[in-house]
């Protein structure tokens, strides 16, 4: 069972999205990002405004500091993205990008691109993970196989997830190489 | 021509410093959040001392942001290293630790574990690097093969090295697999 796609960087950004929102460690860095921020803009305010009066000084305080925990959170992701971009614009892993092809084997999922072949065992994936528009098969943590459904050029998605459904052995190593 | 051997969390953490002791992306990334940072403290101290005597305020500033610029570094490279262990340690990391088998081939290398196995076309080899324990096949900016010299299991190291160089082709890509296949049909 094959299929096969296009891979853009809006695939990198929506998994990074995606991840960044659901993992739970993830989702503790990025509170981080916001009640730290925060914190830091209310001793600020509140250390240079309080010489007169405290009541006001906390009141200025806790506006900076709210508004630094809602404009922290989309700062970062942004950062990220920008980051996304300028890393995937260039070099080896602009290489990743390009056409992709997925396939169903006994002891795994074989992924092939332009410059690489990679074969995972049931073993190694972790789960599978799906949003309307994309298939994110996780071979770790926080890296994913990235599936875009809008792209598909070749293959039946649906046959593909079932199949993907059948063969998924958690405890399965690899039993045929890659020639 | 194949070279088997073990990693271990001890690799891992070769890598990651190597990584930053030679990264000019990591270095940058570090000066900007040690500056940030060094600001900030300096602001934050002023801001605080500031009301009676704005020279003690400037000083204590300068001390605290001084002193945030020193610990900073180490302390980031010490968490950075923790994650490194616990993530080894505690995570699901079979991928990259364990039984390893690289392979030369004509048209990239392939390596092995007994859970994935990854062909790279020559192409996707960034660069390869060694340190007097460790050489680094790196396959991206933040990734590598790791070969430890002194854990290899079987194939001769010098051989396999004088074979990656001989076989680098920066430019050289796949046909996919399964199109080759197709077409032969």
């Amino acid at each position: 069972m094959i299929l096969r796609f296009d891979s853009t960087i809006e695939d990198v950004v929506a998994f990074n999205d995606y991840h960044s929102k659901h993992s739970p460690k993830m989702k503790r860095i990025m509170a981080g990002f916001r009640w730290v921020p925060a914190l830091l803009a209310f001793l600020l305010i509140f250390t240079s405004t309080m010489k007169h009066d405290y009541g006001s000084a906390a009141i200025a305080g806790l506006i900076g500091a709210s508004i630094a925990a809602i404009l922290c959170p989309p700062l970062i992701r942004w950062s990220l993205r920008r980051r996304i971009y300028k890393l995937y614009s260039k070099g080896i892993h602009k290489k990743i990008l390009g056409e992709h092809e997925a396939e169903i084997v006994e002891d795994g999922i074989i992924a092939r691109a332009s410059y690489s072949e990679s074969k995972y065992s049931w073993g190694l994936i972790e789960k599978i993970e799906s949003t309307a528009e994309y298939t994110f098969i996780y071979v770790d943590e926080a890296m994913a196989y990235v599936i875009p459904h809008t792209r598909i050029e070749e293959g039946n998605y649906k046959a593909f997830m079932t199949e993907l459904g059948q063969h998924f052995k958690p405890d399965q190593k690899l039993q045929n190489k890659i020639r | 021509m194949i070279l088997r051997y073990e990693t271990n969390v001890d690799d891992a953490l070769a890598f990651q410093k190597y990584y930053y002791d030679n990264s000019p992306a990591f270095k940058h990334q570090m000066t900007k959040y040690i500056a940030g940072s060094a600001l900030l403290m300096y602001i934050l101290i002023f801001a605080l001392s500031v009301r009676d005597d704005v020279d003690a305020g400037i000083r204590a500033g300068l001390i605290g942001a001084g002193t945030a610029a020193l610990i900073l570094s180490p302390l980031l490279r010490y968490r950075l290293k923790r994650r490194m262990i616990k993530m080894c340690t505690e995570g699901d990391y079979k991928r990259y630790l364990g039984e390893r088998e690289l392979e030369i081939m004509p048209d990239g290398i392939i390596s092995r574990s007994p859970y994935s196995e990854t062909k790279l076309a020559w192409a996707a080899v960034e660069k390869i690097e060694l340190t007097t324990e460790h050489t680094f096949i790196f396959v991206g900016s933040r990734m590598a093969f790791i070969i430890p010299h002194n854990r290899i299991e079987q194939g001769d190291y010098k051989t396999f090295l004088t074979e990656l160089g001989r076989h680098y082709q920066p430019d050289q890509k796949f046909k996919m697999m399964s199109r080759q296949r197709s077409s032969t049909d």
